[in-house]
């Protein structure tokens, strides 16, 4: 089995028909991942969404969660890190 | 100035929209308004959720969205059910439904419903229009959301004060920025180590699943496992992206698959899946599944590499891109090394169907029906099933030999999708024949929209394996819960034949398979309606082999009276 860590991820979405949409889309994908919340921040001004989110799991289950996000239509950019690895280590991104 | 529903109506007939499904409804009354001039034909069903299978088998038969149009509250949520099927099986389609003024929003005015809150989790995209200039760009991005990559459902919520307001035609040209999701261009490096794979391999099998009809990938699969000489198993909606009579092909393997293709899965040392999330009911168990087995894996969609199979090689991108590079990278010259374990599986369904065709058919026998049905319905004849019983006897047995004309409901497994999609292929193709394989249970789920058949003229072929039971579940109580029979059997079915004449279709219950055979033959011929209700003895349908839920293939549960050995002796074996 693998070791659950703490991961950081970070998620930009932009949605200019109904911006709160997007945000409970990306709702929907967290709440069926095999992971804890830990910590949420939602960031919105104009179109742009940033959701930095912490989180408590094992690294598939993470990817699976940010390879989920990062299908949805409102999503510009996903990447996850471990948390005490610097932010420079991308691993999943759509930018 | 002009409505915005009116350009919606314009844009649609711009984008060669020549139908849609659906039922009116207060909410949605401004749409329907704006299509009384209109070129497009409005195909009135009788249930909501009919119009959405409808509209889900006219998208896999067309590869192209149909637009599903119903009011709100009920006829929204009625389409939940539509949606999650399209969503699991990967097809495109457009819902799209009226809404309360936005003035009443979460007033609970009459019929208002979340339907964008509630269908996010099953659509591929939602859009809640409260601008209504937003109403025709909106209609475009859902048009190309549907069919980018991996097809699905989208969601289009129209408040009736946005349908009715008089915009500038002029606010409408711009396009809504949606961020396309482009498959990555294979990774060669990936490629060739797949390649080494296969080739090194003693037992290399692929396992094809839906996503190579999406892809158009069918000659690549076939060109591939010819030149490494390898067994090609499918899901079960892979099913429908190969032709059965290739020598290589298998079957679908797992729950009710094939013995051979089981086989085939239980002896591979590695595996090349493409287009397949790895359902729990083609594979079994997914430790031993991963157990001594290397799995290549191509898929389109990232989130479904390594969600339930880890593989050795994970490729992200388009299946025909991906087989084709590897084809350009193979060896032009290679000895066939699998020959033997071909001849020896081949072996295996030679026995079945002797087996089979020994065994005591008093009455209908399930199989035997499908093989009389095959053989007279023409090979590019499109074939939908129900969910249930049949549904699993015709992934045992029908065989399906032009690619893309075998449509089912696979993830999901929705009873009643049977009517309504064969209604939506029939529309999509009327020059093709077009056959529903339906059960009693699930017939009766959707049957109120055989109604559109004599109104619209849409003449599809029915038959009815009628065994008054609930019989996939049935077999479970007997074989799983010790044979406690509860709340499956109907003591009182109604008439089909009845039920036909009241749609104004024929209707005609065989005495034998010569007169199934006739009467079906002479609807083929006539390009005519039939419900065919074909008596099952429910004591007799128990869809084997079977391999129970969460089981290895190998614990599969033979048929009576028939057993063979699924472990390969080895190419010395004299086969």
């Amino acid at each position: 089995m693998d070791m659950e860590d703490d991961f950081l991820i970070e998620v930009i979405m932009s949605n200019e028909v109904n911006q709160f949409d997007a945000v409970v889309r990306a709702m929907n994908v967290i709440r069926r991942g095999k992971v804890i919340i830990r910590h949420m921040s939602i960031d919105m001004s104009d179109s742009v969404i940033r959701v930095s989110i912490r989180a408590r799991g094992e690294e598939d289950e993470v990817r699976w969660v940010c390879n989920k996000l990062d299908k949805l239509y409102d999503v510009v950019n996903v990447k996850y890190m471990p948390e005490e690895v610097h932010m420079s280590k991308m691993v999943v991104s759509n930018g | 100035m002009t409505r915005a529903v009116d350009l919606l109506i314009r844009e649609m007939e711009n984008m060669d929209v020549r139908e849609v499904f659906g039922i009116i409804g207060g909410q949605i009354m401004p749409f329907f308004d704006a299509l009384y001039n209109s070129s497009i034909k409005v195909y009135m069903f009788r249930h909501e959720q009919g119009a959405i299978h409808a509209a889900d088998a006219y998208g896999r038969v067309m590869r192209r969205p149909m637009t599903v149009v119903v009011t709100s509250g009920p006829g929204a949520t009625n389409l939940l059910t539509g949606l999650a099927n399209a969503m699991m099986d990967s097809s495109p389609l457009i819902a799209m439904t009226g809404q309360v003024p936005t003035t009443f929003f979460g007033r609970d005015a009459f019929q208002e419903t979340d339907i964008v809150g509630s269908s996010m989790p099953v659509t591929k995209h939602t859009f809640m229009v409260k601008k209504p200039e937003d109403m025709v760009p909106v209609y475009r991005a859902a048009y190309e959301i549907s069919i980018n990559g991996r097809p699905g459902p989208v969601l289009i919520d129209l408040p009736r004060d946005a349908q009715l307001i008089d915009i500038d035609p002029g606010t409408t040209k711009r396009n809504i920025r949606v961020f396309k999701k482009v498959p990555p261009e294979p990774d060669p490096s990936l490629i060739a180590y797949a390649l080494k794979l296969l080739l090194t391999a003693e037992r290399p099998v692929m396992l094809v699943g839906g996503g190579v009809c999406w892809s158009g990938a069918t000659n690549e699969v076939l060109s591939i496992a010819e030149l490494i000489g390898m067994p090609i198993v499918t899901t079960l909606l892979g099913k429908n992206c190969v032709p059965y009579n290739h020598p290589l092909v298998m079957g679908p393997s797992g729950m009710h698959g094939r013995l051979e293709a089981d086989a085939a899965i239980i002896n591979a040392d590695v595996v090349l899946a493409v287009g397949t999330r790895f359902s729990d009911r083609t594979v079994g168990n997914f430790n031993e599944f991963k157990r001594g087995r290397k799995i290549i894996h191509i898929d389109i969609d990232r989130s479904e590499v390594g969600k339930n199979v880890k593989p050795e090689v994970g490729i992200v991108g388009d299946a025909k891109a991906v087989l084709s590079m590897m084809i350009k990278l193979m060896p032009k010259a290679l000895a066939r090394k699998h020959d033997a374990f071909i001849r020896w599986l081949r072996g295996i369904k030679e026995s079945y169907e002797k087996y089979r065709s020994k065994v005591d058919t008093d009455g209908f026998a399930p199989w035997r029906v499908l093989k009389v049905l095959r053989e007279v319905m023409p090979p590019h004849s499109i074939t939908v099933t129900g969910v249930g019983s049949h549904q699993m006897w015709s992934e045992l047995h029908w065989d399906v030999y032009v690619p893309g004309t075998f449509i089912t409901s696979a993830g999901l497994g929705t009873m009643g999708f049977g009517i309504p999609a064969a209604l939506g292929a029939k529309i999509a193709r009327p020059d093709v024949p077009v056959l529903d394989i339906d059960g009693d249970g699930s017939f009766q789920m959707t049957m109120q929209n055989l109604a559109l058949v004599r109104e619209y003229n849409i003449p599809v072929i029915i038959t009815i394996f009628d065994n008054s039971t609930l019989m996939l579940v049935r077999h479970w109580q007997v074989m799983l819960y010790n044979k406690r029979i509860i709340a499956v059997d109907f003591n009182v079915n109604p008439d089909f034949m009845k039920i036909a004449e009241a749609y104004g279709i024929e209707g005609v219950r065989p005495g034998n398979y010569n007169e199934l055979r006739n009467v079906v033959t002479r609807a083929v011929r006539d390009n005519s309606a039939i419900i065919v209700d074909v008596t099952i003895d429910k004591e007799k349908d128990f869809v084997l082999p079977f391999v129970p839920s969460g089981k290895w293939l190998e614990e599969v549960i033979f048929p009576e009276n028939f057993k063979v050995d699924l472990r390969y002796p080895g190419d010395g074996y004299g086969g």
